[in-house]
């Protein structure tokens, strides 16, 4: 097949860069993994957002070479890691190249006495982390999908790891980066404490101020010793005043779950794998029942979140693993026996080692149980959002109730901070009930998809929190990201956009409140109706 | 001075102007602290300055001093508001254009700081690895000034 116009001149341009049109190199770039996209491919629509082709430069130079060329002619590009984003970070056109960073991926530079590591971006995780444990180092990092993202990826959208207790999020790991800026000028960015610090800006702009080629991170000793413990509570939220009460008397739990009483439930049975309604194949009797369910969350909901549900499952379960070297002053056992004083005032039941150590040995299966529950006919997907302690209250009733009314939800806290909290709600839904121009079955779960969603960002906002703790905001997010940043964020956004790329190639329509929406019906309006 | 605590979050919202001293002053009524040392800087200077003096953020990688502010641009066109949150993945985070960039862009009018109770039982905070090793003070680059002066230009367009 012959070149799209735009791969035909790049390659002309620079034959030495590997790059392909491929149809099938282009459907396998069409797309990152945004639960929304699932329905299309469901529908048939398997890639409608095609590139014009895929390059995969080796060097910084290449990217630089490219991003040169692409600001030259005014060909948009879009970074690409490893495509596991969920919110539409990820989606070209015809018009657009996408950049594969996946075939960037050496070791700059180890500084075992610094403990720091320059890694570039195209690195995958998991193998970058088996590799530092195998030199008694860790990163840190354990996003649920480290099987299958990247360094830039992580770095772009600002990611979170399951050990941010102890760790914290990327963006506290990163000492320098260096990126390739719209046109394609290498620049390297390093963390200062008393001058400037431009690393906080090109974390979490998701492809839209510069391609990411390396980034500096701080290492840790591979810890030498956990200790592991459950507890179980009354209610949710009696657990997460007991996990604001350990972050706030200083310590620092690696892992610091708190399952709300359904998804406790869950969590006790080790429910990460196999069996049920969602095992996946053909929809079968299990998922008809869950379809008919399912048409009436707001019940469900009702029905498990209160005492109802607390008695029911036996309350939240709140999971901890404290990690150390062993010595005096890293010593998890100490740090379990303090969190154990402090809980035990709290309502605080013991509910063993084994919920711990069943989570850490199942640590990323749960995240890829998607592909079933949309095989059944159902969608699924996942919203992190944040908040100080003092909102929280507010913030997880408001969003669950917005939820709730479209969709059966369930939540965990993953990520504690001394001054607040990440509430991650997992729902499933299904499809509403016929309306014009959404008649077929999946168009109707589109409807009942976006109308959750609505109602959930808005509920964030109006209860003071975050709209994304660290999935980033895509263009899923974007149309209701001038609802948290305000209009003069959203200006200081856009102004940062022209000053790193000012013919604005890089990313184009991502993060933008104002770019067309090809997804999502009325995307625009500021005032949300349900 | 006009000075909201929120206690469940141990954060303090305080206007830029406030020195140190006086913000520590304000909150030992509450048994809280900065935990720095207290001087006679505005907030809003020390912070432009990159808060000097502060533990490094590499220190205790889960907490954070600034969680949230608003910020007035140089020339005056507009207020920027960061709302309090421990985290989020929204976009580039643009505290960075007001902390330890000597008011270039803007000049901060509140903030809202981390603090700290006063007593803590007599056991140690816990933090991560010392951070003696690490370059946390390096030159500007010509190339990060560049990049400066483009954000200036633009901020203002
Ligand atoms: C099952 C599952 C579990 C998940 N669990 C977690 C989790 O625990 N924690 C978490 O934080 N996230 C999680 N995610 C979301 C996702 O994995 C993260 O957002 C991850 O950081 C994306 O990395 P990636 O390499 O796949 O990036 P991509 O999806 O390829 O890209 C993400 C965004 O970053 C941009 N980008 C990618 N690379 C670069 C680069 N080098 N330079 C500039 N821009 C770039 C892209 O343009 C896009 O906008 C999960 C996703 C799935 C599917």
């Amino acid at each position: 097949m012959a070149d799209s116009p735009p791969l035909a001149e790049l390659t002309r341009a620079l034959p030495d860069v590997r790059s392909s049109s491929d149809p099938a190199d282009r459907v396998a770039y069409a797309r990152d993994l945004w639960p929304r996209h699932h329905l299309a491919v469901r529908a048939g629509n398997v890639a409608e957002h095609r590139p014009a082709g895929v390059v995969w430069p080796t060097s910084t130079e290449e990217v630089a070479r490219v991003v040169r060329w692409a600001h030259d002619t005014g060909t948009p590009v879009v970074p690409f890691g490893a495509g596991s984003g969920v919110c539409a970070g990820v989606l070209p056109n015809e018009r657009m190249i996408v950049l594969d960073l996946k075939r960037m991926t050496r070791w700059r530079e180890l500084d075992e006495r610094a403990r720091t590591l320059d890694v570039e971006a195209g690195h995958m995780g998991l193998p970058l982390e088996e590799d530092l444990n195998r030199r008694g180092l860790t990163l840190g990092h354990f996003p649920s999908s480290i099987l299958c993202s990247t360094v830039g990826g992580w770095v772009a959208a600002r990611s979170a790891g399951q050990c941010s207790g102890k760790y914290g999020k990327i963006e506290d790991m990163v000492l320098a980066l260096e990126c390739v800026t719209g046109t394609g000028q290498i620049v390297t960015l390093r963390h200062r404490t008393s001058g400037p610090n431009l690393i906080p800006l090109v974390v979490g702009s998701e492809g839209t101020l510069a391609v990411v080629t390396s980034a500096k991170l701080r290492l840790h000793p591979k810890p030498e010793a956990r200790a592991f413990a459950a507890f179980s509570f009354p209610t949710t939220e009696h657990g997460w005043e007991a996990m604001r009460a350990l972050f706030q008397a200083g310590l620092r739990p690696a892992v610091a779950r708190l399952y709300d009483p359904f998804d406790a439930m869950l969590a006790r049975r080790g429910a990460v794998k196999k069996d049920g309604a969602d095992s996946g194949g053909t929809p079968g009797l299990g998922a008809a029942a869950l379809r008919s369910l399912l048409r009436r969350p707001g019940a469900i909901n009702e029905l498990l979140e209160g005492s109802f549900g607390s008695a029911v499952f036996g309350g939240s379960l709140l999971v901890l693993i404290f990690e150390g070297d062993g010595s005096a002053s890293g010593d998890p056992d100490a740090d379990l026996a303090r969190a154990r004083r402090i809980l035990e005032p709290m309502k605080a039941r013991w509910e063993g080692e084994g919920p711990a150590q069943k989570w850490l040995l199942h640590r990323y299966s749960v995240s890829y149980r998607q592909a079933p529950v949309f095989a059944a006919g159902l969608f699924s997907d996942t919203m992190e959002v944040a908040a100080p302690w003092s909102k929280l209250s507010a913030l997880y009733d408001g969003v669950r109730r917005a939820l709730g009314a479209h969709v059966f939800v369930m939540a965990h806290m993953s990520h504690a901070y001394p001054d607040g909290c990440c509430i991650y709600f997992s729902f499933a839904g299904t499809a509403g009930p016929p309306e014009p121009g959404r008649e077929g079955w999946d168009a109707r779960c589109e409807a009942t998809y976006d109308r959750a969603w609505r109602a959930a960002l808005a509920a964030a906002v109006e209860a003071g929190g975050t709209l994304a703790h660290h999935h980033g905001a895509g263009r899923s997010k974007a149309p209701r990201l001038s609802t948290e940043l305000g209009d003069a964020g959203i200006g200081a956004v856009k102004a940062l956009m022209r000053a790193f790329d000012p013919k604005g190639i890089l990313n184009p329509g991502n993060l933008m409140p104002d770019a067309p929406s090809p997804y999502v019906d009325d995307a625009h309006p500021k005032a949300v109706t349900v | 001075m006009s000075l909201e605590i929120d206690r469940a979050s141990l954060l303090v919202r305080v206007p830029g102007a406030a020195t140190l001293a006086s913000i520590e002053r304000a909150l030992e009524g509450a048994e809280l602290t900065l935990g720095i040392a207290a001087s006679e800087v505005a907030v809003g200077d020390w912070l432009a300055r990159g808060a000097p003096g502060a533990p490094s953020s590499f220190a205790d990688p889960a907490d954070h001093l600034v969680a949230g502010l608003t910020a007035t641009l140089a020339d005056g066109s507009a207020t920027i508001e960061v709302r309090p949150s421990p985290r989020r993945a929204v976009g580039p985070d643009l505290i960075a254009l007001f902390v330890g960039c000597h008011e270039r862009f803007a000049s901060i009018d509140h903030v809202w700081l981390r603090v700290h109770p006063r007593a803590r039982g007599g056991e140690p905070r816990r933090v991560a690895l010392p951070t003696e090793h690490l370059d946390l003070d390096p030159p500007v680059s010509s190339d990060e000034a560049a990049l400066l002066d483009a954000i200036a230009r633009e901020l203002t367009r």
